[in-house]
């Protein structure tokens, strides 16, 4: 049965040591944050990358196609958030993202890292990050750095993300577009956990 | 010359004399002679002082007249009682539920204002009754069927509005169920258009049934909330031919697999006829033979289809061992004299009085040629539900029949809404008030008995609603307390049907 | 944020009764548990009139939420309920009236009943299609629901809203399926409608008329009771289920094509969720391929669902030049690899994939970010389809700002038996000037659409006054209607006020 605590608020979970050797040399294991999963959209190159280096980390990755979670929730994440608030982190099409934040709403998960990646058709991409940016060394300028390996770039910094403290975040903006040039793909990358 | 209660002749007369002016000398009624007219001739009190009698009655022929009818009522605080055609027989006839009310007729105003083939809908006054309405489809060589009830004089609006069904296909047997959009005067004298109708230029009136916003039609359906002036009905596209099937089983154990696969061909709407039930009297198979039960299983439709349809019932009903299958004739549409000869008329969407004539009677249909109140509980749909209820019956025949004394008809187990089981008893009504006074307390105690297991009548005859009504008693009757409230509302001085189907204004409820 | 018209004192005793009533940890007051029920397609997201809760309540059982709402009425209140809170498109989660605290019955999650003889289920408002999809497979009860798509909203909810599906009739009509309520009243009483006022009836889901006026009605996008349970028909698994494509290439065809696809689904030979695209050619251009594509699906039995297929090729034969393509069979229950081909909703199977790139498709161009949904019903003619067309085309030049909105549609569903609705979708973004725009366009439809005679069937929350103004017979004679009722069965005016229009008495403009 569901307490009010998975409800809408969780309870801190003690984290255990998991991550592998590669990680972000300031992170330390006790105070980061412990994915359960990785969730990408494996239309997207960029997001296999992703995916492919937080496997590399050991966290489990979880496909789906063009935005549809219906099979990943109903085969994993559900069953998974059932015991305890476990967080997942993606790369995808934001309308899984919304998908998967107003189902969490209810486990006592929140959108803890949220960021937005405009590809423009002659391949530029432009970042912004829209909450959880308290990554050290990271910020969309150092994405937009990375060139082409920003996929690589995000995952690290992912991987390193520290439990997040302080107030309790509302809704994403991830129902809402931002405004897109014609031709232009919009990916996003997220972290969904325990707030 | 009688007046209704509480209220002074010198008003009686002076509503009276407004009516005159609105509608016509000619159409309001107060000779004894007149009044009498609208007797229910059904009625288990007839002749003894509790007859429900009208005290009047006023015959408007548009809207404008009914408004201002109805704001001449609301001035004086007359009780109206508002009738169709006032065919509502064994269910109450044109007798109000008040006794003493004004009955307002609406038999005039019976204009078919549309009948549209393509969209497969009607739209009517409430004068129109289901003769009118067909006369109106053949002469027009529309190719839509209508549903009468049996008998088929009776008004279209006022079948629907009091719960009745018909006999032809699913959905269009349940009347009301049928109906989209309605127009309706209010006890202010208001003008009220529900569904598409409160959209003004509107041609999806009889198309969409919901609207926008809280849907209030259902108020109308059983109550007296407003008078209906105008009521749209689907209509169902002339069906190519019709087919029925019936199955036979001898257990009685075999009416519970019977009644499941009857669920089941039904639910899935591959059988959309109005089924019935038959059986379960003893020695019906034969002088020494089991009871039996049989069930009879209409399709209508495309005659390909109708005979794929057979075959798939065929195979379903197979599974019961020891049942037989039997195919009636495939009969065409439109029928041919010689068919039209023979057939049951209402079956095939023909409105007909045959049901008065002898050879009206049969096992689907054995309401006695003469006065009769039904009493129609609603069972559970299944077949452990029938058997405890012929159980019951059985059982409490003798006492309540005094022995064989009361002839009382049935059980009749009538299937015409869908989903729905109705286990109709008739009581013969003669002119003999002492062995009415009988009928009556064996009605009474039938509601009571049968509310014991769970089991409500679906509609009632106007002198037995407020026993019905009682026993819909959930949370110290919160639901007639929740409709009390709303009456009080809209109909403030409670002029409208007062008591019909239990609900009263709050001048007339017992504190 | 105090609800208008509320005392913080008063506030605060009606939380602390709150919390005595469904506990502490489930009466949520801080931003951060509130901001979850703003309307996450909400038109005036961020601006001062987006519509926003106080609170929210989230009561476990029947007898918390009488206490809740008796509470509510002794302070006077507003309350704004929701069952799952999933109606995007149409307000969400966020109560009609700003301020207003939201009643979450999302606890309240017990599948009651599901009856597979009788092809029924009871249910409470938490349930969601998804969780009764599960049940029904675990108990492996051989009948089927009818999701909307996306199937993680409320069963009650949905059906409360006027929303459909996508099975066959008369499944679709989520409203015209329910069978039985259990409500509480604005004065906390409970009320059992149907056969359910009859204690000891087990009919409460077979029959639903009972005995005498019927209410439920009321009930249907309203607000004059909360409802805790609520019975459903089902459908008994049908065992096949084929579509047929048919297509015309002249304008003109749809008058014809569309009589016989009423003609097939009047009869119920025709019994599936049809679908109708086409549209005008642009002014000049040459003629030549399919103009019109209906799609026809039927359900049933599989030598009957044939024998209705051919049925209705003969009845299309009838119009010259019009192909007609009877589509795979399909036979259920469908194994894994079908299932992962077709669409899922229209197999009874509840789906998130209308959130995809891969669930739009010419019947479902639903954008998948924000939008509200324009709505109105036109009647089922071939004339109106081409009339509507032609208004839009001629509209959305000056409506659309020269192309700079990018509305979706129309797409013209048919989910409601005899009912046509065209539906066009407005995009919502973060740009408020956008979102203003949009706004505008989306009132402006409505007036012109009101002018031709349509009007919706559904509206989002912060324009259902705009729509339910437009049903204006007789000086809006039903509002007031509704409007008397409201004022006796809610005198004090706390249940969901404004919904679809309906303002309790202290909240109407004189």
């Amino acid at each position: 049965m569901t307490t009010r605590r998975t409800f809408i608020q969780a309870a801190a979970t003690a984290v255990p040591a998991s991550l592998a050797a590669f990680r972000m040399a300031n992170a330390s294991a006790a105070t980061s944050l412990d994915l359960h999963a990785v969730v990408i959209d494996t239309d997207h190159a960029a997001a296999r990358t992703f995916g492919r280096r937080l496997g590399a980390y050991g966290t489990s990755v979880l496909s789906l196609r063009e935005g549809d979670v219906t099979v990943l929730w109903l085969n994993e994440i559900r069953g998974a958030w059932a015991e305890k608030p476990a967080a997942i982190a993606g790369l995808t099409t934001p309308a899984a993202l919304f998908c998967f934040e107003q189902l969490a709403f209810s486990h006592g998960l929140r959108v803890v890292f949220h960021a937005e990646h405009i590809v423009l058709p002659e391949g530029r991409v432009e970042h912004q990050l829209q909450r959880g940016g308290s990554i050290p060394d990271f910020s969309a300028e150092d994405l937009a750095r990375s060139g082409q390996r920003w996929p690589t770039r995000l995952a690290d910094a992912v991987s390193g993300r520290a439990k997040p403290r302080g107030r309790r975040p509302g809704p994403s903006l991830a129902a809402l577009q931002p405004a897109m040039p014609e031709g232009a793909t919009l990916l996003t990358s997220w972290i969904i956990a325990p707030a | 010359m009688a007046t209704p209660p509480n209220v002074s002749s010198a008003d009686f007369n002076r509503a009276i004399a407004a009516w005159k002016q609105t509608v016509g000398a000619d159409w309001v009624f107060t000779a004894p002679e007149d009044v009498a007219l609208y007797r229910d001739a059904y009625s288990p009190y007839w002749g003894e002082p509790e007859e429900r009698v009208a005290s009047g009655a006023v015959a408007p022929s548009t809207v404008e007249q009914v408004q201002a009818v109805v704001r001449t009522a609301n001035q004086y605080k007359i009780p109206l009682y508002a009738i169709s055609t006032g065919r509502n027989l064994a269910y109450g006839g044109s007798a109000p539920v008040y006794s003493g009310s004004v009955v307002l007729d609406l038999k005039r105003m019976n204009r078919v204002l549309e009948v549209n083939e393509r969209n497969a809908y009607a739209l009517v006054e409430p004068g129109v009754n289901y003769f009118d309405l067909y006369e109106h489809i053949t002469k027009a060589g529309l190719d839509v069927w209508i549903d009468p009830p049996d008998p088929g004089w009776g008004s279209v609006i006022g079948n629907a509005l009091d719960g009745g069904g018909g006999w032809t296909a699913s959905p269009f047997r349940d009347h009301f169920g049928a109906h989209c959009g309605m127009e309706v005067v209010l006890a202010n004298g208001e003008i009220v258009r529900t569904g598409m109708g409160a959209l003004p230029n509107s041609k999806s009136w009889q198309h969409n049934r919901w609207g926008f916003g809280p849907w209030v039609d259902g108020l109308f359906r059983q109550g007296n909330y407003g008078v209906v002036t105008k009521m749209g009905f689907h209509l169902m596209p002339r069906p190519e031919c019709m087919q029925t099937l019936t199955v036979r089983a001898p257990r009685d154990e075999d009416l519970i697999p019977l009644v499941d696969t009857l669920n089941l061909v039904e639910n899935q709407h591959v059988v959309n006829g109005s089924t019935s039930l038959g059986g379960g009297q003893p020695g019906a198979g034969g002088p020494a033979g089991p009871a039996g039960w049989s069930v009879t299983m209409p399709i209508y439709g495309p005659e390909k289809v109708v005979r794929a349809q057979a075959e798939y019932v065929k195979e379903k009903f197979a599974k019961i061992a020891g049942s037989t299958f039997t195919e009636g004739e495939l009969i065409r549409t439109p029928l041919d004299a010689a068919a039209l000869a023979r057939v049951r008329k209402t079956s095939f969407g023909i409105p007909d009085l045959s049901t008065f004539g002898l050879l009206g009677r049969n096992a689907a249909n054995p309401s006695p040629p003469g006065g009769h109140v039904d009493f129609s509980p609603i069972l559970p749909r299944t077949g452990e539900a029938v058997l405890e209820f012929m159980r019951l019956y059985r059982e409490k025949l003798p006492e309540l029949s005094e022995n064989g004394a009361l002839r009382i008809l049935g059980p009749v187990f009538m299937t015409n809404w869908d989903r729905t089981m109705v286990a109709l008893l008739m009581f013969p009504i003669g002119r003999d008030p002492q062995m009415n006074g009988r009928m009556r307390n064996a009605f009474r105690k039938w509601v009571e008995l049968c509310a014991e297991r769970g089991w409500g009548e679906y509609r009632a005859p106007a002198v037995f609603q407020d026993d019905v009504a009682k026993v819909y008693s959930y949370n110290n009757h919160a639901l007639r307390r929740f409709r009390e409230t709303i009456k009080d509302a809209v109909d403030p001085n409670g002029i409208l049907s007062p008591g019909r189907y239990g609900v009263w204004p709050k001048h007339l409820r017992k504190s | 944020m105090l609800p208008p018209n509320v005392s913080a004192n008063d506030f605060n005793r009606a939380i602390a009764a709150w919390k005595q009533a469904v506990g502490n940890e489930w009466v949520f007051t801080s931003d951060e548990d509130v901001a979850l029920y703003r309307d996450a397609y909400s038109p005036y997201w961020d601006e001062p009139e987006e519509r926003k809760a106080s609170a929210a309540v989230a009561p476990n059982s029947l007898e918390e939420v009488q206490a809740v709402v008796r509470t509510a009425n002794q302070y006077k209140i507003p309350l704004y309920t929701i069952s799952t809170g999933r109606n995007l498109a149409y307000g969400g989660s966020a109560p009609v009236y700003s301020g207003s605290v939201v009643l979450d019955l999302k606890r309240m999650n017990r599948v009651l009943e599901v009856n597979e003889r009788n092809a029924y289920a009871l249910v409470e408002p938490g349930v969601s299609y998804f969780d009764l999809f599960d049940h029904i497979t675990k108990n492996k009860l051989d009948v089927w629901i009818d999701p909307p798509d996306p199937g993680w909203g409320s069963v009650i909810g949905n059906a409360l809203d006027g929303g459909g599906g996508w099975t066959a009739s008369p499944f679709r009509d989520h409203f015209g399926a329910h069978c039985g309520m259990e409500v509480v009243l604005a004065n906390g009483e409970v009320v059992r409608t149907g056969m359910g006022a009859l204690p000891n009836s087990k009919s409460w889901q077979h029959n639903r008329w009972g005995f005498g006026p019927w209410v439920d009605g009321l009930f249907r996008q309203g607000n004059m009771g909360i409802v805790t349970k609520m019975g459903f028909h089902l459908m008994p698994r049908p065992e096949a289920m084929q579509t047929a494509t048919v297509q015309g290439t002249r304008e003109q065809d749809i008058l014809p094509l569309l009589d016989i696809m009423n003609l097939l689904e009047n009869q119920h030979v025709v019994n599936g969720s049809t679908s109708l695209f086409g549209g005008l050619r642009p002014p000049g251009a040459q003629g030549g391929g399919a103009l019109w594509t209906l799609q026809l699906p039927i359900y049933g039995p599989e030598r009957v669902v044939r024998a209705q297929m051919e049925y209705a090729q003969e009845k299309f034969a009838k119009i010259p030049d019009v192909r007609f393509n009877a589509g795979e069979l399909f036979r259920t229950p469908l194994d894994a690899a079908t299932l992962n081909r077709v669409r899922k909703v229209s197999f009874g199977v509840p789906d998130l994939s209308t959130f995809a790139m891969l669930g739009r498709n010419p019947a479902n161009p639903a954008p998948p970010g924000g939008h509200i949904g324009f709505s109105p019903i036109i009647p089922r003619t071939g004339e109106s389809i081409l009339e509507y067309l032609r208004f839009y085309r001629e509209n959305l030049p000056t409506v659309s700002e020269g192309g700079t909105l990018r509305f979706q549609g129309p797409v013209f569903m048919t989910n409601w038996d005899r009912t046509m609705v065209a539906m066009i979708m407005f995009p919502i973004g973060r740009d408020k000037v956008m979102n203003a725009k949009m706004r505008g366009a989306f009132e402006k439809w409505v007036h012109l659409a009101a002018d031709k005679g349509w009007a919706e069937y559904r509206a989002p929350a912060v324009f259902q006054d705009l729509c339910a103004a437009t049903y204006s017979y007789n000086n809006h004679a039903l509002r007031r209607f509704r409007e008397t009722i409201k004022d006796a069965v809610d005198p004090n005016g706390i249940l969901s006020p404004g919904r679809y229009g309906v303002w309790p008495k202290r909240l109407r403009k004189a």
